[in-house]
């Protein structure tokens, strides 16, 4: 059995995948979209990444291929929605407190002390 | 969420799912349709944000995630593979998609592909070599000029968020874009919402003395408050001017440029806050500008603007003037904001302000300008190369296959599958293409380094390229594209082997290698076509050329040597001091040994650059704003012998003499255009004109002589109105030596130089040169794009008649057989030669007729880059076609010849 833990640290890409769907389901186009307004264009996703990441989170469980659709005239059938499990839900969090753990460390060793005087 | 949904491009998609190809196929089974959808999505929405200038880079950035995740999902699907296979567990639950075996196998044969692919390519090692460097030539090529128009084109300028800088132009319906007066900018500054920072920049040189060092020449910026910020570059040590510098009486601060910080100063950051002396006045160092920040035009440092508005005219347009867009501004609102700023002004102005309105230009289209148009040449001729390059190897591997149709027949036989052959074949396109990508970027290099050294100095950011990601990104697609290309005709004679047939008849009598002759035939036909389209290119340019050096430029620059000499006001403050001093250097100088002529020039005839101004012919209405008309003459100042020692023929009056001084009559000498233009039918000398107040009398100039038209605006440009002052009556503070001598440029310049220390040790000689070099200077673009496309139109129609040479050969070796026959039968070895001669040209013929009809279309987009020969030029048809014809007589000679001595015997025997 391997824990939450286990699987982190998660790459950064799959890191944002992982919050966008704990928001709620959604197809590839809607990802890239939500995450370049998450991170303010930082993390421009393409395609290929996309695709290949979710397959990985696919194949790791941590993700799945949803059955909801929207109401038909809302969108477009044929598109595939992803939706968090609840495993994914698990390792996004223990991934969040991993990121929370070292932002405390780095507070503690007075290196933020500069940036959040700002 | 999908509300919004857009067209889909289907073109594109097209083209994307060409590129997902590149992916393993488990995955693009599992994910292409969600791919593609997603890429339609973001294609459209990239096209309605940003429109289609910026696709390019959507390309880009969409080819880069293909190449490098289908590389890494390779990878990993290999990295799976060993782990499965040394028994070791997947940590994650797969989703067994494809099992283990099937991977396996398909890793293993893939492997055994390669290896015999390389093999084979081995065991042809000519064949190999010939076509790895073929390939090379044409990506390497492709590589270099993508680099270059990278570099100048699409790469974003070092600025900060350069994509809001602008540069706001006065504009004039009959002349054109202007910089601006200094009333006028500050009106613009005061007076919009759309710019977060306007700024006026006007660039002079300047002697920089003291230190103990020797005096240099130096490009000052004089730029007005915010200039650093609307540029987004902050000095990289210490500040930029204050606002409070840039007024008049204050501003005695500098930034200096990097380079002549590390050269003055040796790069210590203490120059800061020390003084350093320019043209005789001292200035506080404030800052260092970062390394590579030199605008505007190559400046060596930067001082406050700091001029008083009340001394400079609407007119006096001598301000260069950049603005940064605010948070969201468009370039569409500044334009309607400083188009309805210049109207009010000029309601409020109409004496100076009438028919002027203004322009907003990105920075980025203002920089790149000009060279826009020959990189864009370049990349399509370039591509065209690549194209026949294609072609070419295309050819190669087909007769290759055909000759192979036997071995493979008994691969065939022995059991490899259909898609296994393919796969062989494909495996050797892949080997060839990436061996020739690798040799090509390295040939990159060198081609891109000789294109940087010939370049000529005037195209902008040359400097910056080299060989980057993005250039490897390119030239590894552009092998993969051509792979595809050269790669496709084999394969698919491949899987199309009558395997039973090629058995039974053997290699050489299969149908299917007359059809792969046939599409041979075609490929040459295309190749052919290609050539001349680059052929006609070229010739176009050549005869342009040649126009160009048959200019007349109405003077004899030859023997001519000129080198510019300034003087500070500081110590030079009146034109008697000025002229005390010019007067004495040209007579030290004339003294010179070998000095035939000296003369003093503001502006070096030929080279254009003198200023305009307004003028009022004496008894004629002055321009007004009724009449609308802009009557203004460029004006340079000569010393009385300059028409002699350039040899400018006079051609009515007398010439400007010794008598001209500063008390005598103030005179003056137009050229014949001016004469033609506003005395059609009077004769001009005894006419008065004035530049100044037509009030007051001391300010008219007698017109005294008439001088022949010499070029002034380029060699491609009409000569405009021009007019000459005696330097006597209007002593500069900088002016060219212009001095014919015998001979020994080198020795007079030094010569000179020792006069001039001799007078003043403080002035420095520069832009010494001969007159001829200067002047040669302005057919340095067309010759350098002339010569790029010339190579290329070369490399073209070597590779065309290498296609047509090979074609003919097989089919000669092909007939041989039928030509032995129609020789027994009576046929002569001429009627042989005609025969397949004449086949070449049939082939050359239709590839002709094509080229024609390319050329035509093509050639109308060079048409703004010719001079003096029309785009459809009759003669350069001609000869282009000649050029065609002897090349590819000499192509299908041999093989005509080869085919002429085929013995009948021999051939009916082995029958």
């Amino acid at each position: 059995m391997i824990t939450p833990q286990g699987y982190t640290p998660l790459r950064p890409v799959e890191f944002q995948i992982l919050l966008v769907l704990a928001g709620g389901d959604a197809h590839g186009y809607a990802i890239i979209r939500e995450t370049e307004a998450r991170t303010g264009g930082e993390l421009k996703l393409e395609p290929g990444t996309l695709y290949r990441a979710l397959q990985r989170l696919t194949q790791e469980g941590l993700i799945r291929e949803s059955n909801r659709r929207p109401v038909p005239e809302m969108d477009d059938q044929r598109r595939r929605y992803f939706a968090i499990t609840a495993a994914g839900r698990k390792v996004a969090a223990a991934e969040a407190r991993r990121m929370a753990r070292l932002v405390e460390e780095a507070r503690a060793s007075d290196l933020l002390g500069e940036l959040e005087a700002r | 969420m999908g509300g919004d949904r857009l067209p889909i491009p289907r073109t594109a998609v097209w083209v994307y799912r060409i590129l997902l190809l590149a992916y393993p196929r488990g995955f693009r089974k599992a994910y292409r349709r969600d791919l593609v959808e997603t890429f339609a999505d973001r294609f459209a929405g990239v096209r309605r944000d940003h429109g289609t200038r910026a696709l390019p880079a959507f390309w880009l950035r969409t080819l880069r995630d293909v190449l490098t995740n289908a590389v890494s999902e390779r990878l990993d699907q290999v990295r799976r593979l060993v782990t499965a296979r040394r028994g070791g567990g997947n940590p994650a639950p797969h989703n067994g998609q494809y099992t283990t075996h099937t991977k396996a196998t398909l890793m293993d044969s893939l492997w055994q592909d390669v290896r015999y692919g390389f093999r084979s390519l081995r065991r042809n090692p000519g064949f190999s070599a010939v076509v790895v460097l073929v390939l090379a030539v044409g990506i390497g090529a492709n590589t270099a000029i993508f680099s270059a128009v990278n570099a100048i084109l699409l790469r974003p300028l070092p600025y900060g968020e350069p994509d809001r800088i602008v540069m706001v132009w006065g504009f004039n319906p009959g002349i054109g874009r202007e910089v601006a007066s200094l009333p006028d900018f500050l009106d613009w500054r005061e007076q919009n919402d759309v710019f977060s920072d306007l700024a006026g920049t006007s660039v002079r040189t300047m002697t920089l003395t003291g230190r103990g060092e020797e005096a240099i020449r130096v490009r000052g910026a004089q730029v007005s408050d915010g200039f650093f910020r609307v540029m987004g570059v902050p000095p990289a040590i210490g500040r930029a001017p204050a606002a409070a510098e840039d007024q008049p009486g204050a501003g005695q601060v500098v930034v200096l440029g990097h380079s002549l910080w590390q050269q003055r100063f040796g790069g210590d950051s203490s120059a800061v806050g020390q003084t350093i002396e320019l043209d005789g006045t001292d200035y506080a160092v404030i800052g260092i500008a970062p390394s590579g920040f030199v605008v505007p035009r190559d400046a060596d440092l930067w001082m406050p603007l700091a001029l008083d508005v009340n001394q400079y005219g609407r007119r006096g347009d001598f301000l260069a003037v950049v603005g940064r867009l605010r948070e969201g501004a468009t370039f569409e609102e500044a334009q309607t904001q400083m188009t309805g700023i210049m109207a009010r002004l000029e309601e409020e102005y109409p004496q100076t302000n009438t028919d002027w309105t203004a322009q907003v230009v990105p920075l980025h289209e203002q920089v790149v300008g000009e060279a826009r148009l020959p990189l864009l040449v370049f990349l399509g001729a370039v591509g065209f190369v690549l194209l026949i390059v294609c072609a070419n190897v295309a050819n190669l591997m087909l007769a290759r296959a055909a000759a192979r149709t036997n071995e493979i027949a008994i691969r065939a036989a022995l059991g490899a599958g259909r898609g296994r052959l393919l796969r062989q074949v494909c495996t050797e396109t892949a080997w060839l293409v990436a061996l020739g990508g690798a040799v090509g970027i390295v040939l990159a290099r060198f081609g891109l380094d000789a294109l940087v050294a010939f370049t000529p100095a005037d195209v902008p950011r040359l400097d910056g390229a080299s060989i980057d990601a993005t250039a490897l990104v390119f030239a590894a697609s552009i092998s993969l594209g051509t792979g595809l290309l050269f790669g496709l005709a084999p394969a698919v004679l491949v899987s199309r082997t009558d395997i039973n047939a090629a058995l039974k008849q053997g290699a050489r009598r299969a149908t299917d290698a007359v059809r792969g002759f046939r599409l041979r035939g075609a490929l040459v036909v295309s190749e052919v076509a290609l050539a001349m389209v680059l052929l006609m290119g070229a010739g176009l340019m050549l005869r342009s050329f040649i126009e160009l050096q048959r200019v007349d430029l109405g003077f004899a620059p030859e023997g001519v040597m000129t080198m510019r000499v300034s003087l500070p006001r500081s110590t030079y403050p009146d034109s008697d001091a000025r002229w005390r001093f010019y007067d004495r250097l040209t007579e030290r100088v004339a003294a010179l040994p070998g000095v035939e002529e000296v003369a003093l020039a503001s502006d070096l005839p030929g080279l254009g650059g003198g200023a305009y101004l307004s003028f009022v012919i004496e008894g004629r209405p002055p321009p007004t704003a009724a009449t609308s008309m802009v009557q203004d003459v460029q004006v340079t100042v000569a010393s009385a012998n300059l028409t002699e020692t350039v040899r400018i023929p006079m051609v009515g009056g007398r010439g400007i003499s010794e008598r001209d001084r500063a008390g005598a009559p103030r005179v003056v000498l137009v050229n014949e255009t001016m004469a033609r233009q506003y005395w059609p039918t009077e004769d001009p000398v005894g006419q008065r004109i004035t530049f100044g107040d037509p009030q007051e009398e001391a300010s008219w100039r007698t017109i005294v002589g008439v001088y022949g038209d010499i070029v002034n605006e380029g060699l491609d440009g009409e000569t405009y109105p021009e007019v000459s002052l005696p330097f006597a009556q209007a002593p500069q503070t900088s002016a060219s030596l212009v001095i014919r001598a015998e001979s020994g440029f080198a020795g007079l310049i030094a010569a000179t130089r020792r006069e001039v220390r001799a007078m003043d040790p403080n002035l420095v000689v520069f832009d010494e040169a001969a007159l001829a070099d200067l002047l040669g200077g302005l057919i340095a673009q067309p010759r350098f794009v002339l010569a790029v496309v010339a190579i290329f139109a070369a490399a073209a129609i070597l590779l065309a008649a290498v296609g047509l040479y090979g074609v003919m050969s097989y089919s000669v070796a092909e007939r041989s057989g039928e030509i032995g026959v129609r020789m027994a039968l009576g046929a002569t070895q001429g009627t042989v030669l005609r025969r397949v001669i004449g086949h070449g040209f049939l082939m050359v013929a239709i590839g002709a007729v094509l080229g024609t009809a390319g050329s035509l279309i093509i050639s109308r987009l060079l048409a703004s880059m010719l001079f003096g020969v029309s785009p459809s030029d009759p003669w350069t048809f001609v000869g282009v076609f000649v050029v065609l014809s002897v090349v590819v007589g000499v192509a299908s000679y041999i093989p005509a010849v080869r085919a002429s001595r085929v013995d009948p015997m021999v051939v009916l025997r082995e029958e």
